[in-house]
C-alpha cells in the first residue's frame, strides 16, 4: 500500500518535470509552428550553465539563486532570441523536412558546444536546492517520503500551468500567440507583429526548457549533455497527448506519462527488455498515441514554395558514377591506410544508409528518423544467420528490414510530416532499449566472419572498402534508375501534393508502403555490411547517430545520391575529427552549425548550390590525399549524378 | 422554379450526388444535395463563395466522406471508395487551387496521370497500354508504358504543346490549370470535374478552354464545371445548378437560371439587374 503510494507521488513528481518540459515544446510550437527538437539540448545547456555559475568546484562564488536567476531570466531568453533569429526566421513556409532539420542541427550545434566547453571527464555535480529537506507520511520505516526538490518541482509545475493559462487567456500578447500560427498575415493585418510574437514564442519556450534543465540536474547528475538533451524526448509523447497544441492536455499526458514510468519501475519484471522499460515505454505510448490520435485529413496544400529541382542522372551517366566510385575505393586502397582507410570503409556504408534515406525522405518526402533501426536488424541478421557473416545472413539482413519496413510502414500510413518523424524517432528508441540493448550489448559478443566473394576472401580493411563502394554504387544506380521510372516519378508525385496522387487514381498506401519496404531493404544492406567492421554495440544505430546522418544528407542535398555518399563519409570523417583533442575537435560542431544556416537558404543542400561541379574541376587536377580528399574526389565522380 | 423540376435527360446518370450532407464542426457545409452529372453534357455549378462547391467536389471524387447521401458513379454506389479507387474507375478532378506536382516536368505530371492506369502486374494491361500509347521515344528510357508521343497528344489537346519539357514551377497559373487538365485527362476519365478552370486565364485562353469542354462533352465526357466566369458558364454548359450556403437554390438550363430571381438575389447579389446577362451567345 504504501509502496504504492510512493510510486505513485514519484510518478507525479516526474510528471511535472516532464510537463515543463513538454509545455514548452507546445509553446514554441503552436506560436511558430516549429516543432523544437532541440528543446532538451536548451534545457541542458541550462542546467550546464548553472553548474558553471554556483556549483563549479575552481570557483563556485555565486549564490545558487542567483545562478539559477541568471540562466532563466538573462541565458534562456537570450538563447531563444538567438535560435528565432539565426535560423528560424527564414524558415517560415518552408517544408516541415527542412524545419525538422534545423532544429536537429540545432540540438547538435547546443551539443557540440556544451562537450567543447564543459567536456573531458570531469564529473559535474548539482546538489538539491533543499537539501536535506523532505516531508515523511506515515509510519516510520514505511511510509511515503518525498524531498524539497521534488515538492519545489511539483510547485513549478503548478505555477507553470497557472501562468501560461494566465498568458495566454489573458494577455495581449497571448492571444496573438494563439492567432499567430493560423495566419500570420492576417494577424500582422489586425496589428499585431508576427515577428514579435514568434520571438515571444522562442523565449518562452527556451524558458521552460531552462526551467526544467535546471529542476531536474540534481535529478541527474552528474551532468550528461546527451542523456538530458534527449530527456525531453519522453516529453514528446505528452505533447503528443495534447496534439501538440494543447496546453491542458499536455499536462495530463506528461502526469499519465510519470506515473507510467514510475509503475513500469516498480512493478515489472526485470528481465530481458523489459528491464528497459522506463527507458523505451514513453516512446511507446508516443508510437501509440500519434497512430490513434486523429489526424489532418488528406487536403489540398496549394501553390508551394519550390526549389530548383536538381536534375536526375540519366542511366549513362550514373553507370559512369558508379564506375569512378569503384575506381575512387581501389585508388583509396592503394594510397589511404590506418585510420583514414577506416574511414572510408565506414563511410561508405554509412552513405547506403543515407542512400536510403534520399529514396524516402529525398525524393517521396517522408521523413523517417528510425533509418539506422533497419541498418541495426540488418547487422543483427548478419550476426546471426548461418553462423554469421555469409551471403545468407545479407539475404536475410535485406529481406528481414525490408519486411520490417513494410510492417512499419502499415500503421503509419496515416501519418505524415512531423507526426511520422516523431513516429519514426519513438520508433527507434524503442528498438534501441526494448531489443539492440538487451540482445546486443548485453549478450556476448558474436564474432562475425567477413565475407568471401568467389574465393576471394574480404578480410581486410582495404577490400571491406571495396565491397562497401561497389555496395554503394549498385545501390546508387538502382535508386537512381528507380527515380527516373514510373515508381520514382509516383514518389516525387506523393512528396509534392498526396492529394494530387489519390485523384489520378495512384494508391497512396501501396505507393508510400513499397518506398518504405525498398529504403529498408537498402539500409538492411547496410547494417550487414557494417556487421563485419566492427563488434556490434547499439550505440552505432541510435537516434543521434541517425540524426546526425539525416542531417548531414540534407546538407549535402537530400535529393541526390552523391549527397548521401558524402553524407556517409563525413559522418565518418566527423567522428574522426571530434575525437581530436584542440581545435581539431570543434570542427564537426562549426560545420554543422554552418550546415544548417546553409540549410535554411538553400533547400538542396551543398549540392543544390551548382557547387559540385565547381568542387569537381577543382579537385580534377588533384591527388586524394586524405580521407575527405576521396570524399569529395568520389563525390566529384558522382557529381553529374546530383 | 422548383429545385427538381428538371431532369436533364432520360438515361442514368454518369456521377451523383444523392442527398449529401457534410457537417464541419458547427457548419452546415452542404446540407441534402443532390447533382446530377449526365455523360455527353457540361453541368455547371455555380454559387458564392464559401457556398459549398468545392466541399461537394471532395465529396464526389471521395475526399471526402459525407456525413450522410451517396455517391453513385454509373449506378455503381461509391461512397465508400477512396479517392484513388474513384479515379481508376474514371473520375478525373482538377483543383481550385493548384496541385501540380512541382518538381516535376510538365511532361511527367501528365505521365503520372496516365501511369496509374496500367496495372503491371498484369501484362494485358501493360502490353495494351504499350500498343495504346505508342512506343518509347530513345531519350526516355523511364516511361515504359506512356510514351512521349501520347504525353504530347495531350499536352496539344490543352494548349501546352512543346512544353512538355517545361518545369511546373515556372509556368503561368493559366498554363499550370492545363496541365492539371492534362493529368486528370490522362487517366482517360468519364467524368470530369473542373474546379474554377478559367481563374487566372485570360480571354482567348478562357475561350479555348471552353472549345475544349465542348469538345470534350461531345466525346461523349460528363464535365461538372465551377466557374465564376459567367459568359463561359452560358457558353458552355448545358444545366447549371446553383447552391448558396450548402444548399442547392435552383438548377435548370442557363437561360432559366440566369433569370431566377432567387439565384440572382443569392448569388449575382442584389445590385445586378434583371436583364444583366441577357446578351447570352446561346
Amino acid at each position: 500500500m504504501w509502496n504504492f503510494l510512493s510510486y505513485t507521488l514519484i510518478g507525479i513528481v516526474i510528471g511535472g518535470g516532464l510537463a515543463i518540459s513538454a509545455s514548452g515544446v507546445v509553446v514554441t510550437y503552436s506560436t511558430t509552428g516549429v516543432f523544437n527538437l532541440a528543446h532538451g539540448a536548451v534545457g541542458m545547456v541550462a542546467a550546464f550553465t548553472m553548474w558553471e555559475l554556483s556549483y563549479n568546484p575552481a570557483h563556485a562564488d555565486l549564490p545558487v539563486l542567483a545562478g539559477v536567476a541568471i540562466v532563466l531570466l538573462v541565458e534562456a531568453p537570450i538563447v531563444g532570441l538567438l535560435v528565432e533569429a539565426l535560423f528560424m526566421r527564414r524558415l517560415h513556409g518552408a517544408s516541415t523536412e527542412r524545419v525538422l532539420m534545423v532544429t536537429i542541427g540545432l540540438l547538435l550545434v547546443l551539443l557540440g558546444i556544451t562537450q567543447a566547453v564543459w567536456g573531458g571527464e570531469t564529473s559535474r555535480v548539482v546538489t538539491s536546492f533543499l537539501p536535506g529537506t523532505s516531508v515523511h507520511v506515515g509510519p516510520a520505516g514505511g511510509g511515503v517520503s518525498i524531498t524539497g526538490q521534488q515538492l519545489l518541482t511539483l510547485g513549478v509545475a503548478a505555477a507553470a500551468a497557472a501562468g501560461l493559462f494566465a498568458l495566454l487567456r489573458w494577455l495581449r500578447i497571448g492571444m496573438a500567440m494563439r492567432a499567430v500560427v493560423d495566419d500570420p498575415e492576417l494577424l500582422a493585418m489586425a496589428g499585431a507583429r508576427p515577428v514579435a510574437v514568434a520571438r515571444m514564442g522562442w523565449v518562452l519556450g527556451c524558458f521552460l526548457a531552462a526551467l526544467a534543465g535546471v529542476l531536474l540536474a540534481s535529478a541527474l547528475t552528474p551532468l550528461q549533455p546527451l542523456q538530458m538533451s534527449l530527456l525531453v524526448v519522453n516529453g514528446f509523447a505528452a505533447a503528443a497527448f495534447g496534439r501538440l497544441r494543447s496546453l491542458p492536455l499536455t499536462f495530463l499526458g506528461a502526469l499519465l506519462l510519470g506515473l507510467l514510468d514510475s509503475y513500469a519501475v516498480g512493478y515489472l519484471p526485470q528481465w530481458s527488455f523489459l528491464q528497459y522499460a522506463p527507458e523505451w515505454l514513453p516512446m511507446a505510448l508516443l508510437f501509440v498515441v500519434l497512430l490513434v490520435l486523429p489526424q489532418d485529413r488528406l487536403r489540398a496544400v496549394g501553390r508551394p514554395v519550390v526549389a530548383v529541382v536538381p536534375k536526375v542522372a540519366g542511366l549513362r551517366a550514373s553507370l559512369l558514377g558508379a564506375a569512378a566510385l569503384v575506381a575512387a575505393s581501389l585508388a583509396a586502397v592503394a594510397v589511404l591506410s590506418g585510420t583514414w582507410l577506416t574511414t572510408a570503409e565506414v563511410g561508405v556504408v554509412y552513405g547506403l544508409v543515407a542512400l536510403s534515406l534520399v529514396l524516402l525522405t529525398g525524393y517521396a518526402g517522408q521523413v523517417s528518423l528510425a533509418q539506422l533501426t533497419f541498418a541495426g536488424v540488418g547487422a543483427y541478421m548478419m550476426g546471426r544467420v548461418a553462423g554469421g557473416g555469409s551471403w545468407l545472413g545479407v539475404l536475410a539482413a535485406v529481406g528481414v528490414s525490408a519486411a520490417l519496413g513494410a510492417v512499419v510502414a502499415i500503421p503509419t500510413l496515416r501519418l505524415r510530416g512531423l507526426y511520422l518523424a516523431l513516429a519514426t524517432l519513438a520508433l527507434a528508441q524503442v528498438a534501441t532499449f526494448a531489443f539492440f540493448v538487451p540482445e546486443i550489448d548485453e549478450q556476448a559478443p558474436v564474432t562475425i566472419h567477413r565475407l568471401g566473394f568467389f574465393g576471394l576472401p574480404l578480410d581486410t580493411d582495404g577490400r571491406q572498402e571495396v565491397l562497401g563502394a561497389v555496395a554503394f554504387a549498385l545501390a546508387g544506380v538502382l535508386v537512381l534508375a528507380v527515380r527516373r521510372g514510373t515508381f520514382g516519378r509516383r514518389l516525387v508525385a506523393l512528396s509534392d501534393s498526396p492529394v494530387a496522387c489519390a485523384t489520378v487514381g495512384l494508391d497512396v498506401k501501396l505507393t508510400r508502403m513499397g518506398v518504405f519496404t525498398l529504403s529498408a531493404g537498402i539500409a538492411g544492406l547496410a547494417g550487414a555490411l557494417r556487421a563485419q567492421q566492427v563488434i556490434l554495440n547499439s550505440s552505432y544505430f541510435d537516434l543521434t547517430t541517425g540524426l546526425v546522418l539525416l542531417l548531414l544528407l540534407a546538407i549535402w542535398g537530400v535529393r541526390t545520391v552523391s549527397g548521401a555518399l558524402l553524407a556517409g563519409l563525413s559522418l565518418a570523417t566527423l567522428d574522426i575529427l571530434s575525437s581530436h583533442a584542440g581545435w581539431v575537435g570543434q570542427i564537426p560542431g562549426l560545420a554543422v552549425g554552418a550546415g544548417i544556416l546553409l540549410l535554411g537558404r538553400a533547400p538542396n543542400g551543398v549540392l543544390g548550390l551548382r557547387l559540385d561541379q565547381a568542387v569537381a574541376r577543382a579537385l580534377r587536377g588533384r591527388m586524394p590525399s586524405g580521407g575527405q580528399g576521396i570524399a569529395d574526389a568520389a563525390g566529384g565522380g558522382k557529381a553529374d549524378a546530383a | 422554379m422548383p429545385p427538381e423540376a428538371r431532369p436533364p435527360s432520360g438515361c442514368p446518370a454518369a456521377l451523383e450526388a444523392r442527398h449529401v450532407s457534410v457537417r464541419f464542426g458547427g457548419v452546415q457545409a452542404l446540407h441534402d444535395v443532390s447533382l446530377e452529372v449526365h455523360a455527353g453534357q457540361v453541368t455547371g455549378l455555380i454559387g458564392p463563395n464559401g457556398a459549398g462547391k468545392t466541399t461537394l467536389f471532395d465529396v464526389m471524387t471521395g475526399l471526402h466522406h459525407p456525413d450522410s447521401g451517396q455517391v453513385v458513379l454509373g449506378g455503381q454506389d461509391v461512397t465508400g471508395l477512396g479517392p484513388h479507387r474513384r479515379a481508376r474507375l474514371g473520375v478525373g478532378r482538377t483543383f481550385q487551387r493548384l496541385e501540380l506536382f512541382w518538381s516535376l516536368s510538365v511532361a511527367d505530371n501528365v505521365r503520372v496521370g496516365a501511369e496509374s492506369r496500367v496495372q503491371w502486374w498484369r501484362w494485358d494491361s501493360v502490353r495494351r497500354s504499350i500498343r495504346r500509347y505508342g512506343t518509347n521515344s530513345a531519350g526516355d528510357p523511364g516511361s515504359l508504358a506512356f510514351g512521349a508521343a501520347a504525353v504530347n497528344a495531350l499536352l496539344d489537346r490543352v494548349g501546352l504543346t512543346g512544353l512538355g519539357d517545361a518545369r511546373t514551377d515556372a509556368l503561368s497559373t493559366g498554363s499550370a490549370r492545363r496541365v492539371e487538365l492534362a493529368r486528370a485527362l490522362a487517366i482517360g476519365p468519364s467524368v470530369m470535374l473542373l474546379d474554377e478552370p478559367a481563374s487566372g486565364l485570360d480571354d482567348a485562353e478562357s475561350s479555348a478552354l471552353g472549345g475544349l469542354l465542348t469538345d470534350l462533352a461531345r466525346d461523349g465526357m460528363a464535365v461538372l464545371l465551377v466557374e465564376h466566369d459567367m459568359d463561359l458558364l452560358m457558353r458552355v454548359c448545358d444545366t447549371v445548378t446553383v447552391i448558396d450556403a450548402g444548399t442547392v437554390i435552383g438548377r435548370g438550363t442557363t437561360t432559366e437560371v440566369r433569370d431566377d430571381p432567387k439565384v440572382q438575389m443569392a448569388y449575382l447579389g442584389m445590385a445586378a439587374p434583371a436583364g444583366r446577362a441577357g446578351g447570352s451567345d446561346r
